[in-house]
């Protein structure tokens, strides 16, 4: 189906549906669909980006309090004034929230307890707030939409609301599926990694959240618009959890799920009344607590999985192999001066000076609890130094957060293999390919479509990765999810690669390609690598200089010889001769 | 002077309630990664009880009894039926407790309507303070929260229950090798953290209106407590008096609305200057 057709179709359909449907079921479903675009925002701010967001609801009030209070007060434009008033309070209120707690400050878990509170607040504020909220009893009567002389009929009115809502679901869909919202779903699966990416994964998560603040309070004043009246029940923690439960029933990772959830569940709702209703709140709560012990994905994904497979192609990534990097950045290397790191009143780190300049695996080695990970952190940004300075190709990077280390050239991989466990290898090293040049607006636009260098490739090629593309990241083994790890680190375009125990949980045929391909990139690419290592066996075969690093000092440095050789090295490191190790 | 007295206690009073429903649910988090939002029914529930025992014209001790009881059983039951299933995501905890919240509050206002409901004041009149006349009942109450608190902080401290509990806090499954039936642990510390709550709840039942909503009051400012502090015991004690003290003053200068907003700002200014290390993003 021509995609123009595709988005307008549904479009229409809805739009006619209200309005042959009569005032009653039309508006009705108006309603709801609006009430469905908000869940949809809150299925990708919390399935897709992983923040639970227990006070959507205060958006969505705000919204709709900015809709009726310009709509009461605003005169021939006050329809327009408050739907901008709508989208723009929702946005301003979702940026205060995530400044406050997002943004490296509290966790999921806080952040959710920080949004159940404001929820909470706000409630009461709309309650007592009399002279603009209309306290206890909201504010009514409010003139459905118009524009100077020229007013909505209600039929009119009902079928633009519902167009509209399909619109914007639409719209979130679209996101959800495009290279933005798989770097958000990456983002929720694993932070650290897209940092290391070159993510700014802190302003990802309050842009994400933010827009569909935005969509919310939009969608608010939308609502007060179709249903000509707001009270305090709108922006509080009843609605706040209706949106969760919504989202929850209809898979939050879906757009469409949750959408489909509040329909249904608000029709079942509106045939209720009165006290009937207070069983109603009983049976929906008990429903949900049903759901999160039994069905915490959803219906929608429950549903599908139960479908032949074959219904749902997955999609197509383009990889493409790049021209070798005639990338300029080089020149310069990692060059650390006595950087410090202390816990508390333990020290991990003191005076360590480091000369990576010239192109070359080196070796850093020490038994445990020297210091190595540690240093590894610091110079990558995942650690504050609490002393020294460090530069990078010649500019002082000093304390940088991660991603704009990864942006300057700085290449990172963890020991604990860590990928992107819902995304597929193709689209992991995709997210990998755009980390280091991509911001937001490029992430929504772009296809999916990304060129990766040779010694990507080359890694690729001997882990066997070439049939199994399209399968979830999650499902590679350990040493299979190394390699894509290593992969996706080159795929970034760096200058300067720092590597933790490549070879931890590989088989010794795993460990040669390692070995291999770090000589290929100091060879062809005139890659500096800094790699801790315990394996005596593959450090031979690859360094052209160890660092033996004790007590969080520099021991000493040399060639593999004279580390070797060094006699005190051996007695502290090994508790004999070096050489003699199997 | 005579004021500042008075406000002081008042201070006191508050923290000292504030203090015993976050320090339940400070322990529940710090051992399960459970947050309970569940946590102010429990609260309403042991409200209920001694509205219960009053109507059969029992005494305030034995209402008081009663709802540490009722919690105690409820909380068991809650950690046997849900909470132990929801141990791996702290996540699914928030929504479930969610949920139970809900069904909490709708049998609660089945059973017993939406009306206010009180509990007579079992001491009333006034005792003189350094001079100053202070509402008799609200001292005791006041007396009996800092004791119970200063009771659990003793238990977590002293006893052989206290360091299994500490010891799961830390690592639930290294204790488990080390012989703790961590399933109890926790099953103990989630009904214990309940029946704080429920005991908080028949504490200001006399003297405050009794309604199915009620807890839901109490739990802004507990989860304040809890973001601020985290699980750590000292800054959880700070906290409560902190907010507590920022709480009464704007009351008492302002009104009950601009002292909810004051709390919420001070409550997350404290998150920006010094996240509580349970809630900070890793680094």
């Amino acid at each position: 189906m021509n995609p123009f057709v595709r988005q307008v179709l549904p479009i229409s359909l809805a739009a006619a549906t209200a309005v042959l449907a009569g005032s009653w079921a039309g508006g009705l479903l108006a309603q709801f669909l609006v009430l469905g675009t908000v869940t949809a925002a809150l299925a990708l701010t919390w399935g897709t980006a992983g923040i639970l967001n227990l006070g959507h609801s205060v958006t969505f009030g705000v919204g709709a309090y900015a809709g009726a209070w310009f709509g009461l007060h605003a005169g021939a434009y006050g329809s327009l004034a408050g739907l901008a008033a709508g989208a723009l309070l929702g946005g301003v209120m979702a940026r205060l929230i995530a400044a406050v707690g997002l943004r490296r400050r509290l966790d999921a878990v806080g952040f959710a307890l920080a949004t159940f509170v404001v929820a909470l607040a706000a409630e009461q504020v709309a309650n007592r707030w009399t002279p603009v909220t209309g306290g206890f009893n909201g504010l009514t009567d409010i003139p459905r939409f118009h524009v100077g002389a020229l007013a909505f009929t209600a039929t009119a009115a009902r079928g633009v609301t519902a167009g509209l809502s399909v619109l914007v679901i639409l719209l979130l869909a679209s996101l959800a599926r495009r290279p933005y919202g798989a770097a958000l779903a990456a983002i929720r699966d694993n932070e650290r990694r897209m940092a290391a990416l070159g993510y700014d994964v802190g302003a990802a998560k309050s842009g994400a959240f933010t827009f569909t603040g935005v969509v919310a309070g939009l969608m608010g004043a939308v609502y007060v618009l179709q249903v000509q009246f707001v009270s305090p029940g709108l922006i509080g923690l009843a609605m706040g959890t209706n949106f969760v439960v919504w989202a929850m029933l209809g898979s939050r990772r879906t757009i469409w799920g949750p959408v489909v959830a509040t329909l249904v569940v608000n029709a079942g709702a509106n045939q209720l009344a009165g006290a009937a209703l207070d069983y109603w709140l009983l049976v929906t709560g008990a429903a949900f607590i049903a759901a999160v012990v039994l069905v915490p994905d959803g219906v929608a994904v429950m549903v599908r999985r139960g479908l032949p497979t074959r219904w749902f192609r997955a999609r197509q990534v383009v990889l493409g192999v790049a021209a070798p990097s005639t990338d300029s950045l080089a020149g310069g290397g990692l060059v650390v001066r006595s950087v410090g790191c202390r816990f508390g009143p333990f020290t991990a780190l003191r005076g360590v000076d480091l000369d990576l300049i010239e192109p070359g695996v080196h070796c850093l080695i020490g038994p445990n609890g020297a210091g190595k990970s540690t240093l590894l952190d610091v110079l990558s940004g995942f650690t504050s130094a609490t002393g020294g300075s460090w530069q990078l190709n010649g500019q002082d990077v000093t304390g940088r957060p991660p991603w704009e280390l990864t942006r300057s050239g700085l290449g990172r991989k963890f020991q604990a293999p860590s990928v992107a466990g819902s995304l597929t290898l193709a689209e992991n090293l995709a997210m990998a390919r755009w980390g280091r040049t991509h911001r937001t607006l490029a992430l929504i636009r772009r296809r999916w479509t990304a060129e990766l260098p040779p010694e990507a490739w080359f890694v690729l090629d001997a882990a066997g990765f070439a049939d199994r593309m399209d399968t979830p990241a999650a499902s590679l083994s350990h040493g299979a999810q190394q390699m894509l790890e290593l992969a996706m680190t080159l795929t970034a375009n760096c200058t300067v690669l720092l590597l933790d125990e490549p070879t931890a949980g590989m088989t010794r045929t795993e460990t040669q390609q390692i070995a291999e391909v770090l000589r290929g990139l100091v060879r062809d690419h005139g890659l500096t690598v800094l790699v801790v290592e315990h394996d005596m066996a593959f450090i031979r075969s690859v360094a052209d200089r160890v660092t033996v690093l004790r007590g969080g000092e520099i021991m000493a440095s040399g060639t593999v010889a004279e580390i070797e050789s060094n006699s005190e090295v051996s007695a502290v490191y090994v508790g004999r001769a070096a050489g003699d190790r199997p | 002077m005579d004021q500042t007295i008075a406000l002081t206690l008042g201070v006191l009073s508050s923290a000292a309630v504030l203090a015993l429903t976050a320090v339940g649910l400070s322990l529940s988090f710090g051992l399960m990664r459970i947050i309970n939002l569940a946590h102010g029914e429990f609260l309403t529930i042991g409200a209920y009880s001694s509205v219960v025992t009053a109507d059969h014209g029992l005494p305030w001790g034995v209402g008081l009894a009663a709802a540490a009881a009722v919690g105690l059983g409820a909380g068991a039951l809650t950690e046997l039926l849900l909470i132990r299933r929801l141990y791996r995501s702290p996540e699914l905890s928030i929504l479930a407790t969610f949920g139970l919240s809900i069904v909490v509050r709708q049998l609660i206002q089945l059973g017993f309507g939406k009306d206010y409901r009180m509990v007579a004041n079992p001491l009333p009149g006034a005792t003189k303070v350094l001079g100053v006349p202070f509402p008799a009942y609200q001292l005791l109450l006041t007396a009996f929260a800092v004791a119970i608190v200063m009771a659990v902080l003793a238990a977590l401290r002293f006893t052989s229950l206290g360091l299994r509990v500490r010891a799961v806090a830390n690592d639930a499954a290294l204790s488990e090798t080390l012989g703790v039936r961590s399933a109890r642990v926790n099953l103990v510390v989630f009904a214990a953290s309940a029946g704080l709550a429920a005991t908080a709840g028949a504490l200001v039942a006399p003297v405050t209106n009794v309604q199915p909503d009620m807890g839901l009051d109490y739990v802004f400012t507990t989860f304040l407590v809890v973001i601020v502090a985290g699980r750590r015991v000292a800054p959880l004690l700070i906290a409560a008096l902190g907010l507590a003290a920022v709480q009464n003053l704007t009351t008492f200068w302002t009104d009950p609305l601009l002292a909810r907003l004051a709390v919420l700002l001070l409550a997350f200014l404290a998150v920006q200057v010094r996240p509580s290390a349970s809630f900070r993003v890793a680094p």
